[in-house]
């Protein structure tokens, strides 16, 4: 076959959107192969102009702290925030250096993070506080049935929790619902729903990852007060209180344990993921300001889906609100519906509202908004348990526009 | 309890809401100048005016420059590295280190028509090209465990890129990756392919033929949907 012929023909069909009738069948079928492989790019093309809009205000944030410490007079050795990349740059050698002068060889981004970090924290800390949305991990090591109030006893890493399970709690095991009685000793659970006093939790979900699981022996948990460098780790556990204001993880960081409090931006960058954070690899920073006491977060890779077939975690931009209902458009032009409840979590995220705004205003129209929720089977509406609200991105259906991006200058401050 | 299974849904959202960012096109401002009764020419030597204005400040450092370079290139810099790395962090740490070395090398950077986006998508390159290097030379794979097992099946529609597809972008050279993102990511003509490429048109339509001829059959083995194994 003519390469020259083929190239021509394909870049004809480029253009037109089909095979020139001159080609042969031999062409075709070889031209065919060829837009097929040409239009599977096409269709991730708008995915990956999602991330970059979604990524831009950060990334300029970034950008404007390089450049302001760049232009500054006498500027001090910057220190990566965020991605161990910036390992790769000069900067990331003088850390190194840096990292080398107190005994730690650099040698690779891993272990030159897993080295260098230090943290200050408080010892016996509390994961979960009552009414907390939480998502948790660990064994079951019992199971009391008292007909429709059953309770498991679940071990965890941070110690037992009593896991209360009712009608109304989705159960499942590989995407498929799963019966109580199925659920045995030895099962290694993911559960979400609302906490209560004493290391309880109400149950919306119940997801059983794998049976015979070693319970995880209970781990000394302490509070990350302070970060020099990031930290590699794995999300154990996770919860957000009542009002939104308080998010954090557990992560598992070697043999060591950390509760982590979240900004606004790290958990709506972990819940763009998935509406499960369990079992999600992270790296922790400093966030988008290292002086204050929460912490960001670069997600790694997450294990497959650990959601139930009763629960949804979407993504999409809110088209328009109708007073606690909220309509979303999705990547495919997915059309979701969810409601905001009184007890919905909300997270503001990147997207500069207040809570008030997000919860009654017309403000979150135009936004990205990342949702975890249960769906309600006669209408297959979400009622969000968490929603993180990201940045205006898009058009509302009446046709306003998103804000325009602000300029940049050396003087401004951290986005 | 609701039998069916709903599976986790996808992750992003409809580009129709995006606005897509400003890109200069000669037709496009000929088109706007010939509305008007000016010389298609006469806009042309405009635009130029514009870019060499804007390195001229750039190569400054003027900040209102670089946050107009920022705005400009970012999309194009993200979306070319993005299948280079392995997720939407990564690309956001490297094309952020992109404007960060750009704007340090600013003062070496030397306007005689060369788009600056050709400048700045060649320092892309080279970092990916560090990247993989460096990635070679350590066994890097994942911070934690269980980094070297193959993608997972794509059975879960939450991935906000099919695994597949960026597997079978992993089996393609670097120069291939490059023309695919250039060409059906960034909707870049064969001329301009080939003038950030630097390379001739028809070694541009070689290139490009080959490297979809090698996604086919890596998304054929991978059992994609519509591409059989030949």
């Amino acid at each position: 076959m003519n390469r020259d012929r083929i190239d021509d023909l394909l870049e004809r069909a480029l253009e037109d959107g089909t095979v020139p009738g001159g080609a042969s069948p031999a062409e075709r079928a070889e031209v065919e192969h060829l837009l097929a492989a040409a239009s599977s790019l096409k269709a991730t093309a708008r995915v990956i102009e999602a991330e970059a809009h979604a990524t831009a205000p950060s990334a300029r944030a970034r950008f404007e702290r390089a450049i302001a410490g760049q232009s500054a007079p006498a500027p001090k050795p910057a220190i990566p925030r965020k991605g161990w990349l910036a390992l790769l740059t000069h900067r990331g050698m003088l850390l190194a250096a840096s990292a080398a002068a107190i005994g730690v060889l650099a040698v690779g981004a891993v272990f030159l993070f897993q080295a260098a970090f230090s943290t200050t924290h408080s010892a016996n800390a509390e994961v979960l506080s009552a009414n907390d949305y939480a998502q948790v991990q660990g064994v079951i090591t019992g199971v009391t049935r008292l007909a429709g109030n059953d309770t498991l006893e679940v071990q965890s890493a941070f110690g037992p929790v009593s896991v209360r399970v009712t009608s109304a709690t989705a159960i499942d095991r590989d995407g498929a619902p799963l019966a109580l009685a199925a659920v045995t000793t030895g099962d290694l659970v993911n559960v979400s729903g609302i906490a209560g006093a004493g290391q309880t939790v109400q149950a919306d979900s119940v997801v059983v990852a794998e049976g015979g699981a070693q319970q995880p022996a209970r781990a000394a948990v302490s509070t990350l007060k302070r970060l020099s460098s990031p930290v590699n780790g794995r999300i154990i556990a996770f919860a957000v209180s009542p009002d939104g204001t308080n998010a954090r993880i557990l992560v598992r960081a070697g043999s060591k344990y950390y509760i982590v409090p979240l900004e606004g931006a790290a958990v709506e960058r972990l819940l763009a993921r998935s509406a499960n954070a369990i079992g999600a690899d992270v790296m922790v920073d400093n966030g988008t300001n290292p002086t204050d006491s929460v912490f960001g977060l670069a997600i790694g890779e997450q294990p497959p889906m650990t959601t139930t077939s009763s629960t949804m975690g979407v993504r999409g931009i809110v088209v328009a609100r109708h007073g606690d209902v909220l309509e979303l458009t999705g990547l495919q032009d997915q059309h979701y519906t969810v409601v905001l409840t009184p007890s919905t979590r909300i997270v503001p995220g990147k997207s500069k509202l207040s809570r008030p705004q997000i919860r009654s205003g017309d403000d979150i129209v135009g936004h990205v908004v990342s949702v975890a929720g249960a769906v309600t089977t006669s209408n297959g509406r979400i009622n969000a348990e968490l929603i993180v609200v990201g940045v205006k991105l898009g058009s509302s259906r009446d046709g306003t526009q998103a804000a325009p991006v602000p300029t940049l200058t050396t003087n401004s401050s951290v986005a | 309890m609701d039998s069916a299974i709903r599976p986790l849904a996808a992750s992003a959202f409809t580009t129709r809401h995006l606005s897509r960012p400003p890109r200069h096109s000669y037709s496009e401002i000929a088109v706007r100048e010939s509305e008007v009764g000016h010389d298609v020419g006469a806009a042309h030597g405009r635009l130029d005016d514009d870019a060499q204005s804007l390195a001229e400040r750039a190569v400054r450092r003027d900040p209102a420059a670089w946050s107009e370079l920022f705005e400009q290139h970012y999309h194009s810099v993200f979306v070319f590295v993005r299948y280079r790395v392995r997720n939407a962090d990564e690309a956001e740490d490297l094309a952020a280190q992109v404007f960060e070395i750009a704007y340090a090398r600013a003062d070496r950077f030397d306007y005689r028509g060369v788009p600056i986006q050709a400048w700045l998508i060649g320092i892309a390159r080279n970092l990916a090209r560090d990247l993989t290097k460096k990635r070679a030379r350590r066994g890097f794979t994942e911070e934690l465990d269980n980094a070297s097992s193959p993608p997972a099946p794509d059975e879960i529609p939450a991935a906000d890129l099919r695994q597949d597809l960026q597997a079978a972008m992993g089996h393609l050279t670097a120069d291939q990756q490059e023309v695919l993102a250039l060409r059906f990511l960034l909707d870049r003509s064969v001329e301009d392919t080939a003038r950030i490429m630097k390379r001739s048109e028809d070694a541009v339509k070689n290139l490009q033929r080959r490297a979809l001829a090698a996604m086919y059959r890596a998304l054929a083995e991978a059992g994609y949907p519509g591409a059989t194994a030949r």
